[in-house]
């Protein structure tokens, strides 16, 4: 029988609950942590625990064990500009004013753009031209040089690994285009 | 009974209120630093333009910022500036979790790790409102266990953080072997060095890899003790401090520097106001 008055008792019940949710909440935690992403990944609830409740990790193997460059070539007046590393230049300058944050900003958009052309790579440039993030990317490379007489742009998207047991690195490129950017169309819908 | 933690009092209430400033803070200084790229960026991206009346509702401000984007961040300052102004209103923190999810979709080519991690800790601080009160036959019980639920959920969202990456490291050959730091030297956006010689040594690296290993697993368990909670936060202060200058990536440390306000006690502070003025 229940001696406790309903106050107390609505009360008791909350804290039972508010138990019980945590303890679900840290099963599913567990659960999407140990689980293989193959199994993890196939139901909604457990791909978006391990989406939004289980985040990370963030500096895993293979982002340690590589760079991911993207060269870039302006055409203008006739003549090739020199190999233009921006993502090197914007983090050297960050280093030198690390209040720049904006820096690694832009480089973070270089690379989502790269690492999104990449999956197009095994459709002929025809279709990648097309595509909404070369587009994009175009956009953005012509914009930040400020330059409206590039004739041609020169792209070319490297993978750089470091080989400890040779103290020396291996470049794997994965795509090199050079193509005129007027025949791009606009990124903006 | 364990229960009672939820239910017998609004815990840390002036901790969690100091914690939700600190996101309001960094979000504002995000976007100010990142105003002019995101910006840059908006001109040439496509943003989300749904159908549904729903999705309309929920990426408003998405929207708002793909018509205008200084007007968006102009409104996007005077809110922050509300929130940081304004008592623990269930309202002013909703709008923050609804602000920050939105700047996640807008900056998604440029968005990390902390940007997840911001839109999840800023929805946690919803239920850590006060006001207005919310009362059930004149009493706040359910009020309160919402407040503490929300709390410990908060908690656990970042204990997850370093357990996630914890395991991996403690799995990855790489990070037992200490080579991880020998690869990190080598990551052309990235490393920073600031200490040029302080990677050469392989017996560093292995000890700093396992320190790494060691701090993230700790951290989840020895947080929540009386004796340690402390001194492991700051040792999570130094570790992100170091993150930040030596991998650049200032973002992320300072959200998780911030983060470790919500392991933190009423008491903490008024033993750090008696400490400055005894």
């Amino acid at each position: 029988m229940n001696n406790h008055p309903p106050g107390l008792s609505f009360k008791k019940n909350l804290g039972i609950a508010a138990c019980v949710l945590i303890l679900i909440h840290i099963l599913i935690s567990v659960l999407v942590i140990v689980l293989p992403p193959r199994i993890v990944h196939a139901n909604f609830l457990t791909s978006t625990y391990r989406s939004l409740m289980v985040v990370g990790p963030f500096f895993y193997e293979s982002r340690i064990k590589s760079s991911s460059h993207l060269d870039i070539k302006l055409y203008t007046n006739e003549r090739w500009s020199s190999v233009n590393e921006t993502r090197i230049e914007n983090f050297t300058k960050y280093k030198r004013m690390p209040w720049r944050y904006d820096l690694l900003r832009k480089n973070d958009f270089e690379e989502y753009a790269a690492y999104h052309i990449r999956s197009l790579r095994k459709k002929d440039f025809e279709n990648v031209k097309r595509s909404k993030v070369f587009r994009e990317l175009n956009q953005f490379i012509i914009g930040q040089h400020g330059d409206s007489n590039v004739d041609s742009v020169w792209l070319c998207h490297f993978i750089k690994v470091y080989l400890p047991q040779s103290d020396s690195f291996r470049y794997d490129t994965i795509f090199a285009y050079t193509y005129s950017p007027h025949e791009i169309g606009p990124a903006k819908r | 009974m364990i229960g009672s933690y939820f239910t017998d009092e609004f815990r840390q209430p002036r901790a969690t209120h100091i914690f939700f400033k600190g996101l309001v803070l960094y979000t504002l200084v995000k976007i100010v630093l990142a105003w002019q790229i995101s910006a840059a960026m908006v001109a040439n991206h496509n943003l989300p333009a749904p159908g549904s009346w729903a999705g309309k509702i929920l990426l408003l401000p998405t929207m708002l910022a793909g018509i205008n984007v200084h007007a968006f961040y102009f409104a996007a300052m005077t809110l922050l500036v509300l929130a940081f102004l304004l008592k623990p209103y269930y309202v002013t923190r909703l709008l923050f979790f609804y602000l920050t999810f939105n700047l996640y979709v807008i900056n998604l080519p440029i968005a990390n790790g902390s940007d997840i991690v911001l839109f999840m800790l800023s929805f946690w601080s919803i239920p850590m409102g006060r006001f207005p009160s919310i009362t059930i036959q004149r009493k706040t019980d359910f009020q309160k266990m919402i407040f503490n639920l929300g709390l410990v959920l908060c908690q656990l969202q970042i204990v997850n953080v370093y357990l996630v990456s914890g395991l991996d490291k403690l799995f990855s050959e790489t990070w037992r072997s200490g080579e991880s730091l020998a690869y990190i030297t080598h990551l052309d956006f990235y490393y920073n060095p600031v200490l040029p010689e302080m990677f050469e040594n392989d017996s560093i690296n292995f000890i700093l890899s396992w320190c790494t290993i060691l701090f993230e697993l700790l951290f989840v368990a020895l947080v929540w003790t009386k004796r340690a909670r402390l001194p492991i936060l700051a040792t999570g202060v130094l570790f992100n401090l170091f993150i930040w200058i030596v991998l650049s990536i200032p973002d992320f440390a300072l959200l998780m520097i911030i983060s470790f306000l919500i392991f933190l006690k009423d008491e903490d502070y008024d033993k750090l106001k008696k400490r400055i003025r005894p």
